[in-house]
């Protein structure tokens, strides 16, 4: 029991690390909240995609843009925003992932087990977006039909 | 024409705070508070629910200290199913949460105040964040980021997950530490013991240099509270409370927590959410007491580690023997305390049944209501329920540790406004100094108010009729 739209990005990870079971340059990671410490984790990758739900009311049911390392900032509180632990990747280990972040817009956030329609299938385009980067990532070419290039963030 | 100086948010600290200083006429301060500006209500959603829900309920209160309400609530259910847990179960909640005590407390020092210790209260605020201690100190980032893992690890290691674990359970623990687990964080000890003693190394070094700034930083008498050993021994899993005066007197000593209610009573000020705890007999504000890192080695006879007790005789005269008041001294007692951490989580690894699987005492009552005590990094929470015959949660009470030091975190922030800021010059470092008082006491606002906000830095001029005649905006 969750609230509902908040866990699509848990669904799908659960959905990739089936996908690539067995693929052991595929790493499929579950986190609450980032944090500093995962910089020794991220600057061994090659590439990152960091994956939440998000509730902006004006964007897309699934953003997806490439993400960049913060310069400066830093951590206010006990979790790091993904450009922020890029950035400290990149100042720590001189080394950064390429990285993207994808948004699943959530519509029903109340308590329950299992996601809005609408927030399935928006996990399921980002789902084929993800496997898309993966797949080229891992030279064997693309089998989805997510396509074209992704927007800048 | 008077004015009042706004920071808002307070920055580096978890949960939405803001600070007024008010001016007179020629710029001079006059008052300054410290308001919580949050609300949650989680006292109040939780009712209804079942009380064996409570554990993983409340832990979602925090991101950064959810073993505590955890392991608070697990001790509130065992005692609504009137039993205790297990020799190993015990062991194993202690475990997790000296973890705890350690990734909290090194994210405190090495992220959130290293900044302004390292690179000094002037220094821009643009680079006065953890890339500038990268920059500065690489190696003081990198050990602050190795330490955190280690405690994260004992965490997982125990409860499943870094953050949000889900295995207390009535009377136990629903799952046992495995060989190899215990092995692999045994290996792991020496290295965070050699970055704890670096780092009270350097803040050692930085008291030495900075010696009159530090000691006149918010430093003033109170009283303090914590739990300790039945032989006055630090401990912040169970025990007995201890309350002292502010010279040492014992005011209370192994005192029953399941009766706090007669030991303590909150206030509430007009100008924040965050309640004001006192101790009852002395009625407030004079009641008004510390807790967390500083209290707790206030409080305590010793440590019952050796490196650590080593390291209070050093913390003990820095007031000459006396109670040390200084609020930048919390950051000293933070280190000892991880070192302590580290000990005990060495110790109990070691215990020949710490890898048991004698884990769940069974009960099959319900009673009417329980209490859970814990230390949590930020100082002593209790967690307190009453349910009805089937369990259901008919009231919930939780007392947290941000809170208790509310009345604490206002005199500071008065403090340090009347000795470093000056209305008619007034600069970004001054109020920097004002948020740093705040953020010696570490406190988590969104835990003590029961929605995390996060802000640039804003301070308004506002003259006396609330008009803003100035703005500094940060971020």
């Amino acid at each position: 029991m969750g609230r509902r739209d908040d866990g699509s990005a848990l669904v799908l990870a659960e959905r990739l690390a089936e996908r690539y079971a067995g693929v052991s340059d595929v790493v499929v990671q579950e986190y609450h909240q980032l944090g500093p410490e995962l910089v020794d984790d991220l600057h061994h990758c090659r590439l990152a995609i960091f994956v939440d739900a998000h509730a902006h009311e004006d964007g897309a049911d699934v953003t997806f843009g490439r993400l960049l390392p913060a310069q400066t900032g830093g951590l206010d509180t006990h979790h790091c925003p993904p450009d922020v632990l890029l950035g400290l990747t990149a100042a720590m280990h001189l080394n950064v992932p390429e990285a993207w972040l994808v948004g699943i817009r959530g519509y029903d956030w109340d308590f329950g087990d299992i996601l809005s329609e609408r927030t399935r299938q928006a996990m399921l385009e980002a789902e084929e977006k993800i496997v898309a980067l993966l797949d080229d990532a891992l030279g064997k070419g693309s089998t989805s039909s997510a396509g074209g290039q992704p927007a800048t963030s | 024409m008077s004015r009042v100086i706004k920071i808002d948010p307070v920055t580096r600290v978890e949960g939405h705070g803001r600070v007024t200083v008010h001016l007179d006429e020629s710029g001079k301060v006059t008052a300054a508070r410290f308001h919580v500006v949050e609300f949650r209500g989680f006292e109040k959603f939780c009712e209804r629910r079942h009380f064996s829900e409570m554990p993983t309920l409340t832990e979602r209160i925090c991101g950064i200290c959810p073993v505590s309400h955890h392991l608070a609530a697990a001790k509130a259910v065992d005692a609504i199913c009137g039993v205790q847990p297990t020799p190993t179960a015990r062991m194993l909640r202690e475990l997790m949460h000296m973890g705890q005590m350690i990734q909290s407390h090194a994210l405190s020092f090495f992220h959130l105040s290293s900044p302004d210790l390292l690179l000094g209260f002037d220094c821009p605020p643009e680079k006065r964040n953890i890339f500038g201690v990268i920059s500065a100190n690489p190696e003081i980032a990198r050990q602050g980021i190795r330490l955190r893992q280690f405690g994260q690890e004992v965490i997982a290691a125990v409860g499943g997950r870094k953050i949000h674990p889900d295995v207390c359970v009535p009377g136990g623990m629903n799952r046992s530490l495995k060989v190899e687990d215990r092995d692999r964080l045994l290996q792991g000890v020496p290295e965070a013991k050699e970055i704890t003693r670096a780092g009270i190394k350097l803040l050692l070094g930085y008291y030495e240099a900075n010696r009159e700034f530090v000691d006149t930083f918010a430093s003033f008498p109170t009283n303090y509270m914590g739990l300790v050993t039945p032989e006055g021994k630090l401990e912040h899993y169970d025990g007995l409370l201890r309350m002292m005066s502010p010279s040492g007197e014992l005011l209370e000593d192994l005192y029953d927590p399941n009766s706090y209610l007669s030991l303590i009573a909150e206030a509430t000020e007009d100008f924040s959410y965050l309640k004001f705890p006192f101790y009852r007999p002395l009625g407030y504000p004079e009641g008004s007491y510390r807790v967390g890192p500083l209290a707790r080695l206030n409080v305590c006879d010793s440590t019952g580690t050796p490196e650590a007790d080593r390291e209070l005789e050093t913390f003990r005269q820095l007031n000459g023997g006396g109670k040390v008041e200084g609020s930048m001294y919390y950051h000293y007692a933070r280190l000892v305390e991880i070192l302590f951490g580290i000990e005990r989580v060495e110790q109990l690894l070691n215990h020949a049944d710490i890898c048991g699987d004698d884990l769940i005492a069974e009960s099959y009552q319900i009673l009417p209501e329980g209490i859970g005590v814990i230390e949590a990094p930020r100082g002593t929470l209790f967690h307190h329920y009453m349910v009805d015959e089937s369990g259901g949660i008919e009231r919930v009470n939780l007392i947290v540790a941000s809170g208790q030091n509310n009345y604490a975190m206002n005199k500071a922030v008065m403090d340090v406004a009347l000795r470093h800021v000056d209305g008619a010059n007034l600069t970004e470092p001054m109020l920097n100094k004002v948020e740093a008082a705040i953020r010696c006491y570490d406190p988590c606002l969104s835990c003590s108010t029961h929605a995390i906000g996060q802000m640039p830095l804003r301070i308004e001029l506002l003259d006396a009729s609330g008009n803003v005649i100035d703005v500094l905006a940060r971020g």
